[in-house]
């Protein structure tokens, strides 16, 4: 126990930390490790994740156009509508699993919409039928004059094409007396969220691109550190989706001035094959450099906005679709082959 | 025996060897030779006539296999690591970095003679009290080179990080010991005597850590794209709680030394025995930590979630390899057991009347530890001494000894007695001392005897 107590009273006449460090030798160590990665699929790179659809419905398209009527009779029409919702043109089909719905439907009309009239969401423009159905909600119970319906559920099984088709069918009311119709609509606002997507068919030539921004907040007494490390950062894109991606990025700092860009060319990913099921049957790597230098440094350690510019296309893809299901992604990865040069006595 | 043929033989056997572990104290002195009876029971008696008290006795060692006595004394003293104490580590030749330290306190220690003609030499009993706090740690070199390094350059192979060894043990010994004198003929002028001897101690364990098992290996793909990790490990610990019963431990077991001197004459001395066989178990402030697990880095994980490119750390693998399973099952720890053997040759009696005293003594031991903990090397140390007796009132000791250290140990003591007080001092390894080179290990030694 005196043994236990001695290395204890030893223990206690350590240094504190930070003296610690500072005696520590410069650090030259060269690691190679992957930094960061990340995986998209066709659905996050096309923006489709959430999908919100929205209608309105005005009173003449049940008959009865703005005004004051004495006595409206009861009103019971197999369908009103359709009310074309574009989703996305280059979108030929994407099959859903499941997906949450939420509708609501608000009344402004001074008649109430009856019971069992249906909010009905169509993928062709043709009511009626079972085959082309994307959503079909029941309102119940009646629907009161200047008041909202609102369904919360799933959806199972469906498909969602580029435009999509809205229908109120079996549309009754029991009418009324001595009422004005406003020229208000009504709007019908359908979200589809945590959308699970089977397989997603895009039509070839086609392109578009983002941007995202990062703001950088980087301590002034870094700013100078700009022979902090030295070596190269790869990046590595393994492209299982059948279509083109482009990446840059750009450094700002406070003032807006262009610092530097990411790479010296946009970085070109080549896309990868897939089969008519959305199955990748070919991943093709795409690698480009950014070396770590004092100059790359002090771009990024002077900059204070870097925004991120990505594209994605099915430009040189062969037919008129391409498809990609829910295993098919677009992998990039960052591997830093850095050597560290760390003096901790100028970093107190 | 022509004596300078002795002489070279015991140094060049002192020289020769491999391995390494902290011996018999005030080894080839005299008047403490029953400072030893607490490893060795059969060198109770040694040294004194009827009665002996040591009150204290103190022991401490510690060494580790690349750093110098320069190098740590710049780190711990001058506030001051350079490149090249790491540089040191990270180029060993040595396939691991160990080190460890240990201390030994006999605050109690009564040796008594019973019997025999010349009033000793013959029924030997002791009493002792000791305290030991021992730890050690063993680290593959190339961890250090790792994080001292990089990985780049073990990109492409696998990197076994084994070992990764910690132990300690502190634990109290409370007993008696004795031995007696078994007379076997001889001639008239070398009388052969046998000497069993055992010691028996209650064992009280104060706190201990040890790591079962330790696996650890890193593979860099060569482009950098991946890392994997695998980890098996298995610890286990016990730890006082605070306001614990510091006297009775929290946990126990008993001790059992054993040992066989032979005699032929009074100026030629034989003894092997074993010391502390036995383990203690521990019943209180247990913790054992085990997980087993791999784990493939690819690095930090991006995701897109609601339209927005959102970054998320998935470690959970990791955090698993690190999550150790944790059960307070009572475990057992090997007290560490050690051989220690030797023997000495006096020449030059002198007319003290006590016992056979003699000018001249050369002696030659090993030790050998089964169970490694407060060692930092391979668990074997052969040593030689020398020891010179003067006017019967001091003598002075120097001792050569080799443990697989790249230099061997170079020790002194000097002990001096009036009436019946003697004091020791001394020390089995200055050698970090007197040479700066690669490898540092010290032992100092202390002793105050009261002797009848």
């Amino acid at each position: 126990m005196l043994g236990s107590i001695l290395l204890l009273g030893s223990l206690s006449g350590c240094r504190r930390g930070d003296d610690l460090l500072a005696d520590l030798p410069p650090y030259h160590g060269e690691w190679l490790l992957p930094l960061v990665q990340g995986d998209a699929s066709l659905i996050q790179l096309s923006q489709l994740r959430s999908l919100p659809l929205s209608a309105t419905v005005n009173s003449a398209e049940f008959g009865l156009p703005s005004g004051t009527y004495p006595f409206v009779p009861p009103i019971d029409l197999p369908f009103v509508g359709p009310f074309p919702i574009a989703i996305a043109e280059y979108l030929v089909v994407m099959e859903v699993n499941t997906t949450d719905v939420t509708v609501r439907l608000n009344n402004p009309f001074p008649i109430p919409i009856g019971e069992g009239t249906r909010v009905v969401l169509r993928n062709t423009p043709v009511p009626g039928v079972p085959g082309n159905v994307v959503l079909d909600v029941p309102i119940a119970p009646q629907l009161e004059a200047n008041s909202t319906f609102e369904y919360v559920g799933a959806a199972t099984n469906i498909e969602i094409t580029d435009t999509l088709y809205l229908f109120l069918e079996q549309f009754n009311s029991p009418g009324g007396t001595n009422v004005t119709f406003e020229p208000t609509s009504s709007s019908i606002d359908i979200v589809l969220s945590r959308i699970e997507v089977a397989r997603m068919e895009i039509s070839t030539g086609r392109s578009f691109e983002r941007e995202d921004s990062l703001s950088l907040s980087i301590e002034q007494d870094l700013q100078d550190e700009t022979d902090i490390a030295s070596g190269s950062i790869v990046f590595y894109a393994d492209n299982g989706l059948p279509i083109e991606a482009i990446f840059q990025g750009y450094m700002y700092d406070a003032a807006g001035t262009l610092l530097d860009s990411l790479f010296d060319s946009p970085f070109v990913v080549q896309a990868g094959v897939t089969d008519p099921t959305g199955a990748t049957t070919q991943i093709t790597t795409s690698s480009d450099t950014i070396p770590i230098d004092p100059a790359t440094l002090d771009g990024f350690l002077r900059s204070s906005k870097v925004v991120l510019r990505y594209g994605v296309s099915t430009m040189d893809q062969p037919g008129t679709s391409v498809s990609a299901n829910s295993t098919a992604a677009l992998r990039l990865q960052l591997v830093g082959d850095i050597r560290l040069n760390v003096d901790y006595d100028d970093l107190r | 025996m022509n004596r300078a043929l002795t002489i070279t033989i015991v140094f060049l056997l002192g020289w020769v060897t491999t391995l390494a572990q902290d011996g018999i104290p005030h080894m080839g002195d005299p008047w403490l030779l029953s400072e030893g009876a607490m490893a060795v029971p059969s060198l109770q008696g040694r040294g004194f006539k009827r009665a002996s008290l040591t009150i204290p006795s103190l022991q401490a060692w510690g060494g580790n296999t690349v750093l110098s006595y320069k190098a740590l004394r710049d780190i711990a003293v001058r506030d001051l690591i350079q490149e090249e104490h790491i540089q040191d580590i990270s180029n060993s030749t040595d396939d691991q970095f160990s080190a460890g330290v240990g201390l030994q306190l006999q605050l109690l220690s009564l040796g008594l003679n019973l019997g025999g003609k010349d009033g000793g030499l013959g029924l030997s009993l002791g009493v002792e009290h000791r305290e030991r706090t021992l730890f050690n740690m063993d680290i593959d070199r190339e961890l250090v080179t790792l994080l001292y390094e990089g990985n780049k350059q073990y990109a492409g192979r696998e990197l076994l990080l084994d070992p990764l060894d910690i132990r300690s043990f502190s634990y109290r010994e409370l007993g008696v010991n004795g031995a007696v004198d078994i007379p076997l003929g001889g001639s008239e002028d070398r009388p052969m005597k046998l000497r069993p001897g055992i010691g028996i101690y209650k064992v009280f364990a104060l706190q201990g850590i040890n790591m079962e098992q330790a696996s650890i290996s890193m593979f860099t793909r060569a482009d950098g794209r991946a890392v994997d990790l695998r980890s098996n490990y298995e610890m286990n610990t016990a730890i006082p709680e605070s306001g614990g019963n510091l006297f009775n431990g929290i946990g126990g077991g008993v001790a059992i030394d054993a040992s066989l001197a032979l005699a032929l004459g009074d100026d030629m001395q034989f003894f092997a025995g074993v010391d502390d066989i036995g383990s203690v178990k521990f019943s209180e402030g247990v913790k054992n930590y085990s997980a087993t697990g791999a784990y493939t880095f690819r690095g930090v994980q991006f995701t897109f979630i609601d339209q927005e490119l959102e970054s998320t750390v998935t470690l959970d693998s990791l955090i698993e390899m690190g999550d150790p399973d944790i059960t307070e099952e009572a475990w057992s720890m090997q007290l560490p057991t050690r051989l220690l053997a030797g023997g000495t040759y006096g020449s030059h009696l002198t007319e003290y009347e006590a016992f056979p005293l003699f000018r001249h003594m050369w002696g030659l031991y090993i030790a050998h530890e089964f169970k490694s903990v407060g060692s930092y090397n391979a668990p074997t140390i052969i040593s030689a001494s020398y020891t010179y007796t003067a006017a019967e009132r001091a003598s002075f000791g120097v001792l050569l000894a080799s443990n697989g250290d790249r230099i061997p140990r170079l020790g002194l003591n000097l002990t001096v007695r009036a009436g019946p007080v003697r004091l020791g001092i001394g020390s089995t390894n200055l050698s970090p001392l007197l040479v700066t080179g690669s490898g540092a290990a010290a032992q100092g030694q202390f002793a105050l005897q009261f002797a009848w």
